[in-house]
């Protein structure tokens, strides 16, 4: 039984043209489907703008999905709205990418965290009390931190508040939008140990969005790969990592910086742009930049389907096999 | 983005001179103008007539001497103890119509930045409408119509009632409400921009994802975050509401009974054209340095407390 099932979620932006043409729309998310299980770590990669975050957001319902569909422990929350909405959101919590952002500068972090175990538990004063000291110990913070406002944290003390309060309620899902790209390198690393610690403890699923596929790789368990706002490729971590079977992964992996440079593979450089998510290209999204399209790449769109029959490994492109010459 | 307490604020408004003596000089006012209200409730209280209401028929513009420092007015009342009662007028109508217009201002502000759409837009019609009137006609035809019975003589019935249980000048409550319900645009207009850029800070997305209403998240993470502008308008509005009273008063459509300074004004440059010059001096005096301190107050409010202004 699947903890989140999604599918063909589309979130569209209208964007408003003239008086006399036809809405037309940014496809944010477009038709995208996959399901996550419980306890596990899905990774979802792709460059600035590929709409991995509006899916994110979409997920606790920031954003208004246009159509499809997600389930949350078979609860469908993309209908779900006002109270019973709210409700709902115990199960599935967001942590930010802005630790300087995320936290209310006039609340101490003791307020931030009773405040929401105020709103979805009944516990006595003293109870939350015990919650918010035990929350703070299990983010490796201590008990004299809890009635310091937000600006006399660093960074990633502040990430870990941010860890502490979607840990509050519970949950079974937590979404970590870049929840370390606005960090310092090594406490990235303090960052990425923390929450795989949190999950060994606490069984939590996480969908941890981030555009450096070495932390993905890392953290992750399964790894999706998005471009212009579909799944192009997804997979288990080390076969996604390994063995790409999508032309756009394998170039994501080339420009892993390396500090060795003998062993450094050659980089692939793509080609032009991202076309405008308004307007994309008949097809492949990524024929008009990818060094193996055929003529048949830029007429049909690929499927999301399996590499060999009965695997993970999903892919969006009708030459699979030949995304090993790509070098 | 660091928030400091009140404390703190002080301390480092403290830090500029002209910012500390024009606290010092607000807050005197204050002081004697919530003085001046108490001793004229004991007074109506205990039906006794209190000392800048003492006229002497005998002793009409005299020049100010030692007995009388501002000299006295038309009636022989001493000018001076009658701007000081004024104070407590400017200040009565500085506040409540300060009060009105924060209140209007933060409330439909805020719902218009934080909902957006079709609340925005009803939101900014009505104040583009009401930016559009010129604000003293307007409170000039609210006088009018709550204070002389125009037009629809109820209201004013409904005023003086009012006026007369809670020991007010009918014609002040004329003048605090119209100038509260004109003075809450400018307000309006900033905290709906920073509404709406605090809809997008992470920590209101976080409290939206941690499941909490609107209202909730309004009241606990978008308004203690733009109270700072509150606090700077209030102060602003303050001096702009204590001069347009001044002014209503002193065309007539104003407070009647009370002791103002648009009243003295309006008394006074009857005769100042025969050297009396001490009623318009001490009432144009009085309201000069509150307004001058109150601006300067603003200022250094909004320099200590917004922090775009931060290096």
């Amino acid at each position: 039984m699947a903890l989140l099932e999604v599918k063909n979620l589309k979130t569209w932006y209208p964007v408003r043209g003239g008086m006399f043409r036809a809405p037309r729309y940014v496809k944010a998310v477009d038709d995208v489907s996959f399901e996550m299980s419980g306890g596990e770590t899905l990774g979802l990669v792709g460059e600035s703008g590929c709409g991995k975050s509006t899916l994110g957001r979409t997920l606790v319902r920031l954003e208004n999905p246009m159509s499809g569909s997600f389930r949350i422990d078979e609860q469908d929350i993309s209908t779900l709205k006002g109270r019973s909405l709210r409700r709902e959101r115990r199960n599935f919590q967001m942590i930010f990418q802005d630790p300087y952002g995320s936290l209310n500068p006039r609340m101490t972090i003791y307020t931030t965290l009773n405040e929401v175990l105020s709103l979805h538990t009944r516990l006595t004063r003293r109870e939350k009390e015990a919650r918010i000291m035990e929350l703070l110990e299990m983010v490796g913070l201590s008990r004299m931190h809890a009635q310091r406002y937000p600006h006399q944290f660093s960074g990633g003390q502040r990430q870990r508040i941010g860890i502490a309060r979607a840990l509050a309620v519970n949950p079974k899902l937590i979404i970590a939008d870049e929840p370390v790209s606005a960090l310092d390198v090594s406490v990235q690393a303090q960052i990425i140990n923390l929450l795989e610690d949190i999950q060994k403890r606490t069984g939590v699923a996480y969908l941890f969005i981030a555009h450096d596929l070495a932390v993905v790789e890392h953290i992750s368990h399964r790894i999706m790969v998005m471009y212009l706002g579909k799944i192009v490729e997804s997979g288990l971590s080390v076969e996604v990592c390994g063995s790409p079977a999508h032309p756009y992964t394998r170039a994501l992996l080339s420009a892993v910086p390396m500090i060795d440079r003998k062993t450094g593979v050659k980089r692939i450089i793509l080609p032009g742009d991202v076309p405008s998510p308004l307007d994309p290209p008949a097809g492949c999204p990524f024929h008009p930049r990818c060094p193996l399209a055929q003529e048949k790449c830029g007429r049909e769109v690929p499927p999301l389907q399996e590499v060999e029959s009965g695997s993970f490994r999903r892919s969006a492109c009708f030459f699979p096999e030949r995304v090993k010459e790509m070098l | 983005m660091r928030f400091s307490s009140s404390m703190d604020i002080l301390k480092r408004l403290c830090h500029d001179r002209v910012a500390a003596a024009a606290l010092v000089i607000v807050l005197l006012y204050m002081f004697v103008a919530i003085g001046c209200e108490a001793y004229s409730c004991y007074c109506s209280a205990n039906n006794e007539t209190p000392f800048y209401e003492l006229a002497d028929m005998n002793k009409s513009y005299n020049a100010p001497s030692s007995e009388h420092l501002l000299g006295t007015d038309f009636m022989g009342r001493d000018v001076f103890y009658r701007a000081l009662a004024g104070t407590a007028t400017a200040v009565k109508v500085g506040t409540i119509a300060s009060v009105i217009s924060a209140l209007i201002g933060v409330s439909l502000g805020v719902m218009a930045g934080y909902f957006g759409g079709r609340t925005d837009n009803f939101v900014v019609w009505i104040y583009s409408t009401f930016a559009s009137m010129p604000t003293l006609l307007f409170i000039l035809a609210f006088a009018l119509l709550a204070s002389r019975g125009f037009l629809y003589p109820p209201l004013a019935k409904t005023i003086m009632e009012f006026g007369r249980k809670t020991g007010t000048d009918p014609g002040m409550i004329a003048v605090y409400t119209g100038i509260g319900f004109t003075g809450w645009v400018a307000l309006c207009r900033v905290v709906r921009a920073e509404a709406m850029r605090l809809r997008e800070a992470s920590y209101v997305q976080a409290a939206r994802t941690a499941g909490f209403n609107s209202f909730h998240i309004i009241v606990r993470h978008v308004i203690p975050n733009l109270f700072h502008l509150v606090i700077i308008y209030f102060t602003m509005r303050f001096a702009y509401a204590i001069m347009t009273e001044v002014i209503v008063s002193y065309l007539g459509f104003g407070v009647q009974s009370a002791p103002s300074w648009g009243v003295m004004i309006a008394n006074g440059q009857q005769r100042l054209w025969r050297g009396v010059w001490w009623e318009v001096a001490g009432a144009t005096g009085f309201m000069f340095f509150l307004v001058l301190t109150l601006n300067l107050l603003g200022d250094a409010l909004r320099d200590v407390l917004d922090p775009k202004l931060k290096n």
